[in-house]
């Protein structure tokens, strides 16, 4: 809360220039009421110079949102930079130029998905849902294989990884299935659809295969599932079957002999968390080695003295395990100005969440919320050693352009349901919080 | 929508409920368990590697070099970044002129991070090795000790192990000084073992130089000589010694076995390794008589004109000495006693000193017998030498004719450097300079007057003459004075009559003498036996090279 109050005069200051009295007037109206003051307040006070079309979306941004996801990219632009100067490529710019032009295509796209009405999206859903299989199935049949996954296709310049973008598309597409079958047939048959259009990308992606991925649209669909208002009951239902069907997959079916559903690097991955000391030479050596530059990083950091990242020790140290770079570099301090940031993120989601003029913006926050703290939570838990090593990146950090872009999209869409929520203004109540 | 409020409510619990966490295990990974992990990533990436320090060169009295020791590398392996499939090892193997089975030996002899695979490479070879630029494969630096004269004084100078450590000769008593003290580096090494940072704790320093007073020309000329006694009377050992008489400076010290090589190369047998001149003892036989002698004048029991009427033999307890070569009843001075190296005659002077042995037992130990010489280098024999108390009956029959005790060539060397320099017996010296400088002499300690001293190398002068057991032995221009020793060795708790230990023993110029030389020969096996015939000629020899080589004026 407090950053956020600190941060709006920041946002504000370069469209206004005199700076001074728009901030102290922001500050002023942050007391009483945030949104008024953002959407309305501040804005209508400036609007002299802007046209029409600006005052009407691109300065309705929720600028926290804004503030945080533009940080961390440029960020992770300087800790690619600053870090990858002895890259194999031989160019020490390699990572910092590509992560930079994602950076700056990325936060392009955001701005354009702002301006579009989410609500579109509800009677594109079988087109959405179309275009969101149909990469992920041309992957599963001529993807490039790499390190026993297949997750790519191979395009000029770029590796498109479609799986990424599926889970954008699934969310959108999803929350306006759920909103189609409120209206017509029973709850269980309600349900039983929407986890048969959810778990179905996800069966797909998963024997890609993308284990990560997978569980990412399995989190997608029990969020837009929960905030659809699927009933408790059928909760406990689908958690009992999930239960039961991990049992039989990781547990029974590998001590009856029959038919492994997991790769076996899979299931060393889901198992070496536990105990990573067990088997230091692979999945447990990468825990091991991130937790080791992770406790390294002390308090403050250890600066240009870090040596776990440069010297190879970590495995995948600007993708996967960048967490741990930036822990190792920046210490507890770096950790904590991160996670703090993705702290804003997600509070930013659940409040449009609430803030959405309609459900169907509340499930699609909702959805990208989950599948925002889910990449986090994953990502830096295996970061430091508590969850398992699954590929999953972490959102505008990871080097990486089909992440980027995605989680630029999905931040865009947030964008757009606060501006449809502010165009809609006086229809709904103050958020809780 | 009912209920909406409430799910969000759950949403926003597991999102606090999730950042709570990840921070609370950042903070204790970071904050309380930092250190130990920072620790972690220090040991397994920094390594602490000695740096070996050069070893201090040795010198002869002219400076020239005897062993030096060059940079060389160890090649080491971290074998588990090798490739699996051999071909590494191959071409190492192939570089190394090894055979690859060595490699795996020593890999398996390491462990899985560390494993030396050849010590002592030399540099164009191990930068061959750093060319192939595999992963897993490194080299520290380490030294190669090279003796530059070959075998010359390999006795002397002993010998270093795989850890350039001192095992023999001065190289092992002078290992402190000639080692050096190593240095230490840090390296940091990346994940696939490169070293990517070198910091160096502390400076390797080289070893201290060592200076001989070995001369390597005369050392050259005495183990030519050994050689050729080798050859000519297959003895199973021999050893000479070419010391300064004035000063106890070790000129030569050579030692030959039957397992040197031929060709003189480096025969790094054992045996071939052992420095007979100090860690051999024998019983000096005739020899030894000079010291009888020489005791009972400086008692003023006898002078070199004190005659004596002898039988053919003479009784002492159960004993009966007989001389070696059998004869009439005779009138011998002292002079001629010596001269035909006469038992009885030596014998009944020692039986002057008393027959319970007390007085004669304080000379063999004035004149250092029983004690080592404290040369300067290690396994020195002290030999033996009884207590009086443990005499029997028939020792006083022994021991003046140099049987029953048991010496080195060194102590003898010792003993005779006293009788020709005026009295003095000193420390015998192997080192001229060391760490701490030059080595001064030692002072020794007077055991016979001057008088003494001047009247025994007038009467071992008679060695050489007509009718003495060297004669025919001259050096031109040169007086010689010594003395022959042909000792029955013990065989089975009995004098042999088939194996003896010829030597000779003396010291030129006999009127000023510069030189003292030993020629100690063990069981020469064919031809002849006499140290008059076998070691008096090799004598000659030495002297005839040393005295001029020194440039001391004939005439």
């Amino acid at each position: 809360m407090a950053s956020s109050r600190h941060l709006r005069p920041g946002a504000g200051a370069p469209i206004t220039r005199p700076g001074a009295a728009t901030g102290a007037g922001a500050r002023r109206a942050g007391g009483r009421s945030r949104v008024a003051a953002i959407g309305g307040g501040a804005i209508g006070r400036l609007s002299g110079g802007l046209s029409r079309y600006e005052r009407s979306s691109l300065f309705k941004l929720d600028p926290t949102l804004l503030f945080a996801s533009v940080v961390l990219i440029l960020l992770s632009v300087a800790i690619l930079g600053v870090t990858t100067q002895d890259n194999e490529t031989g160019d020490p710019y390699y990572f910092l130029i590509r992560q930079a032009i994602y950076a700056v295509l990325g936060i392009a796209l955001m701005l354009a998905v702002a301006q579009i009405d989410y609500s579109r999206f509800r009677e594109l859903r079988v087109g959405l849902y179309t275009v969101m299989m149909m990469p992920i199935f041309l992957v599963l049949l001529l993807g490039s294989a790499t390190r026993g996954s297949r997750r790519w296709i191979e395009l000029p310049f770029f590796r498109l990884q479609p799986s990424e973008l599926g889970k954008v598309l699934l969310i959108v597409a999803l929350a306006a299935f759920a909103l189609e079958v409120t209206r017509a047939g029973s709850e269980r048959r309600r349900t039983i659809r929407l986890v048969a259009l959810g778990l179905f990308p996800a069966a797909v992606v998963f024997v890609q295969p993308d284990l990560g991925t997978g569980l990412v649209y399995g989190v997608i669909t029990a969020t837009v599932m929960f905030i659809g208002g699927v009933s408790r009951r059928h909760f406990v239902a689908l958690g009992g079957i999930a239960v039961a069907a991990a049992t039989i997959v990781l547990v029974v079916a590998p001590a009856l002999g029959g038919p492994s559903l997991l790769q076996g690097y899979q299931v060393e991955r889901l198992t070496s968390f536990l105990n990573p000391s067990d088997d230091p030479s692979d999945a447990g050596y990468h825990l091991q080695q991130s937790k080791i530059a992770v406790g390294s990083g002390g308090k403050f950091g250890q600066g240009a003295d870090s040596s776990q990242s440069p010297y190879g020790f970590l495995p995948e140290g600007r993708t996967d395990f960048i967490f741990a770079t930036i822990a190792e570099r920046w210490g507890f301090v770096g950790s904590a100005l991160i996670l703090s940031l993705y702290a804003l993120i997600i509070w930013r989601a659940l409040r449009i969440l609430m803030l959405s003029k309609n459900l169907y913006g509340s499930m699609i926050a909702g959805g990208i919320a989950a599948m925002l703290m889910f990449h986090v939570f994953i990502n830096v838990g295996m970061n430091l050693a508590i969850m398992p090593v699954t590929g999953i990146p972490l959102p505008l950090m990871s080097y990486g352009g089909s992440s980027a872009l995605v989680t630029f999209v999905a931040i865009g869409l947030l964008q757009s349901i606060y501006i449809q929520a502010r165009l809609a203004s006086g229809t709904r109540a103050q958020p809780l919080f | 929508m009912l209920g909406l409020d409430r799910r969000i409510g759950l949403l926003f619990g597991g999102f606090v409920l999730v950042f709570a966490v990840a921070l609370l295990r950042a903070s204790y990974i970071q904050v309380v368990r930092g250190s130990a992990l920072s620790e972690q990533a220090a040991n397994q990436q920094l390594a602490e590697i000695p740096v070996p320090a050069r070893r201090g060169a040795i010198v002869d009295r002219n400076g020239h070099t005897l062993a030096v020791s060059q940079e060389s590398k160890t090649i080491y392996l971290t074998p588990y970044q090798l490739n699996s499939d051999g071909k590494q090892v191959e071409v190492l193997a192939r570089i190394l002129d090894q055979d690859p089975s060595q490699i795996l030996d020593a890999i398996s002899a390491g462990t899985p991070g560390y494993a030396a695979i050849a010590h002592e490479v030399d540099l164009r070879t191990a930068k061959r090795i750093e060319a192939l630029d595999y992963e897993g494969v490194g080299s520290t630096p380490d030294s190669h000790r090279y003796y530059l004269q070959g075998a010359l004084a390999s006795q002397v100078l002993g010998i270093v192990n795989g850890e350039d450590q001192g095992v023999a000769g001065l190289e092992a008593s002078y290992d402190d000084q000639l080692a050096g003290s190593a240095g230490e580096v840090e390296v940091t090494n990346d994940a696939i073992g490169r070293t990517v940072k070198r910091n160096v704790l502390t400076e390797a320093t080289t070893g201290a130089r060592l200076k001989l007073t070995i001369d390597s020309d005369i050392q050259q000329r005495a183990e030519e000589v050994l050689a050729g006694i080798g050859a000519t009377y297959l003895p199973t050992g021999a050893s000479a010694i070419v010391m300064d008489a004035r000063n106890s400076e070790v000129l030569a010290m050579a030692s030959w076995s039957p397992e040197a090589s031929a060709d003189g190369s480096e025969g790094d047998s054992w045996e071939s390794m052992q420095n007979l001149a100090t860690s051999s003892i024998y019983e000096p036989g005739s020899t030894f008589k000079s010291f009888t002698v020489a005791a009972a004048m400086q008692e003023g029991l006898v002078t070199p004109e004190t005659s004596f009427n002898l039988a053919p033999s003479i009784v002492v307890g159960d004993r009966t000495i007989e001389e070696s070569h059998a004869r009439e009843s005779a009138t011998l001075t002292t002079a001629d006693i010596l001269r035909t190296s006469s038992n009885v005659g030596a014998v009944t002077i020692g039986l002057m000193l008393g027959s319970d042995g007390v007085t004669f037992d304080k000379w063999v130990r004035r004149f250092g017998f029983g004690t080592a010489t404290g040369v300067e280098l290690p396994g020195e024999e002290t030999g033996l030498v009884i207590a009086p108390e443990d005499y029997s009956g028939s020792t006083m029959g022994n021991l003046p004719i140099g049987q029953g005790l048991a010496v080195t060539p060194l102590q003898m060397a010792r003993g005779y450097a006293a009788i020709a320099n005026g009295g003095i017996l000193r420390r015998p010296q192997l080192v001229l300079r060391d760490a701490s400088g030059r080595v001064a002499a030692d002072d020794g300690k007077r055991v016979i007057s001057r008088q003494t001293s001047s009247e025994m190398a007038k009467m071992l002068e008679g060695v050489f003459e007509e009718g003495g057991t060297a004669a025919g032995v001259t050096v031109p221009g040169y007086t010689l004075a010594g003395k022959t020793g042909t000792a029955q060795k013990v065989v089975n708790g009995v004098y042999s009559e088939t194996e003896y230990v010829a030597s000779f023993i003396g010291f030129a110029p006999a009127n000023d003498p510069r030189i003292v030389v030993s020629v100690v020969v063990d069981d020469p096996s064919v031809g002849s036996y006499y140290g008059g015939t076998v070691a008096a000629p090799a004598f000659g020899e030495l002297v005839g090279f040393t005295l001029p080589y020194l440039g001391v004026r004939s005439g």
